[in-house]
């Protein structure tokens, strides 16, 4: 497929950080494209860990346009839209909490994962989990959303606990309390030992 | 390896590659922020229309072929008809839902006997939805058989590059490069191939007439719709009355 139009827009903004590029949208909305192009791929990824494949398209295209509707309160002093990127998703994801939880606890109980067979390639693959991860979904089902968002950005999203903060809205401090005390918790369910030994 | 470890390795197989669909549905919905006045009066810029597109329009029609999405008001002409020396007519079909007697008129100018008919659109509200069907249908047409229709009618291939600027599941819409944004994709695909047809009077059997039933592009509620031009083959030139259809609203929609 002829892609140039794509390539153009890439290449012509491959100096700018993100900043630039959003500040420049709001002039010339189209240019919001390198925005979702440098960043779609690794949202989805986070997105469909969390609530499955199905679900993640919709989460993944209201990040986005929401993210366009609200270029003009972007705090343009903030060099990567990352984090704001996230948080939005991960605001976004809340919509979908019981369902997300509804899946971990299906997981911890069965050992089938319906998130991870929504990645499957074929639709009758039953994806089986281990016993290490029936119980991280047990634990992640306990845990209260603020923490599990705090963990899974780090965990999922890649996010250090500085951007996680940022994502969502919290100090620094708050990020490495929650993240400390859901590691707490997982520990616990994993028995307190090196699970993978 | 502690619990962290242990999570980041948890659902793995997550896909590295944003979705086509999520894709899709970012750039539908930015199209219908950026460009609201497509669901206002259809913008003066060229468009085509791809594919399928309003289901429940097809009910009532015994052929829909949903060709081109009209241009604005002053747009070029409707159609196109050109008689070349084989004897053979290429009929074009774009754009403009106007003037549909000077086609009839140019095509028996150019040996085809041919009647062109223009059924309005109705709105349904049926199954809890919104749709378009056509108002009026020939529920007994007297065809001739598809081998001579295939015959009379051909669709040379012809294929359209545009630039994908709305896409829903069952239709692309697309704009010509001059009205492309950067962040829309470059499609070369097949066009309607209705669009253009050839015609072969010979292959014509005495007396029989080509028909062509013009649906009238359809705005309301959201339906953005179509002109549809199937193409077929009468025996004769008796054209039964058009039945009313059942269903819908009393309001017809037509241009």
């Amino acid at each position: 497929m002829p892609i140039e139009t794509r390539a153009a827009a890439d290449s012509d903004y491959a100096e700018h950080d993100d900043a630039c590029v959003i500040g420049r949208s709001r002039d010339e909305p189209e240019v919001f494209e390198v925005v979702f192009r440098r960043y779609a791929d690794q949202i989805q990824r986070y997105v469909a860990r969390r609530v499955g494949a199905d679900a993640a398209d919709d989460v993944v295209a209201e990040t986005f346009l929401l993210a366009f509707r609200q270029r003009e309160r972007y705090d343009l002093s903030s060099a990567c839209a990352r984090p704001w990127l996230y948080g939005i998703a991960t605001n976004l994801i809340g919509r979908y909490r019981r369902a997300e939880v509804r899946q971990y606890r299906a997981l911890a109980r069965v050992g089938v994962d319906p998130v991870a067979e929504s990645f499957a390639d074929r639709v009758d693959e039953v994806v089986s989990a281990s016993a290490v991860n029936r119980r991280l979904a047990g634990a992640l089902a306990a845990l209260p959303a603020s923490h599990r968002d705090t963990l899974l950005l780090v965990a999922w999203g890649g996010l250090s606990h500085q951007e996680a903060a940022a994502a969502l809205c919290v100090p620094a401090g708050t990020v490495r309390s929650r993240i400390t005390r859901a590691r707490s918790k997982l520990r616990r369910a994993l028995g307190d030992s090196d699970p993978s030994a | 390896m502690d619990e962290m470890d242990l999570l980041t390795r948890m659902r793995d197989n997550a896909p590295r590659r944003v979705s086509p669909r999520a894709e899709q549905q970012f750039r539908a919905a930015i199209f219908e922020t950026h460009y609201p006045e497509r669901t206002g009066p259809t913008p003066r810029r060229k468009r085509f229309l791809l594919a399928g597109g309003l289901a429940a329009a097809a009910v009532a029609a015994a052929i829909v072929v949903p060709v081109v999405l009209p241009g604005g008001a002053g747009a070029a002409k409707a159609w196109a008809v050109e008689r070349h020396a084989d004897g053979t007519v290429t009929l074009t079909l774009e754009q403009e839902f106007r003037d549909l007697d000077g086609l009839q008129a140019a095509l028996r100018a150019d040996g085809v006997p041919a009647i062109v008919s223009v059924i309005p659109w109705k709105i349904t509200h049926e199954d809890g939805g919104t749709g378009a069907r056509l108002a009026c249908a020939y529920g007994s047409l007297d065809l001739q058989p598809p081998a001579v229709e295939r015959a009379v009618v051909t669709h040379p291939m012809v294929t359209v590059t545009g630039y994908v600027a709305y896409q829903s599941r069952s239709a692309q819409e697309t704009v010509d490069k001059a009205h492309a944004k950067p962040w829309m994709r470059k499609v070369t695909t097949r066009a309607p191939d209705q669009s253009v047809s050839i015609i072969h009077p010979s292959a014509m059997p005495p007396g029989s007439v080509l028909f062509i039933e013009a649906s009238a592009p359809l705005r309301s509620k959201g339906i953005d719709g179509m002109v549809s031009y199937p193409l077929m083959v009468l025996r004769s030139d008796h054209l039964p009355p058009c039945v009313p259809t059942r269903g819908g609203s009393s309001q017809w929609h037509s241009k």
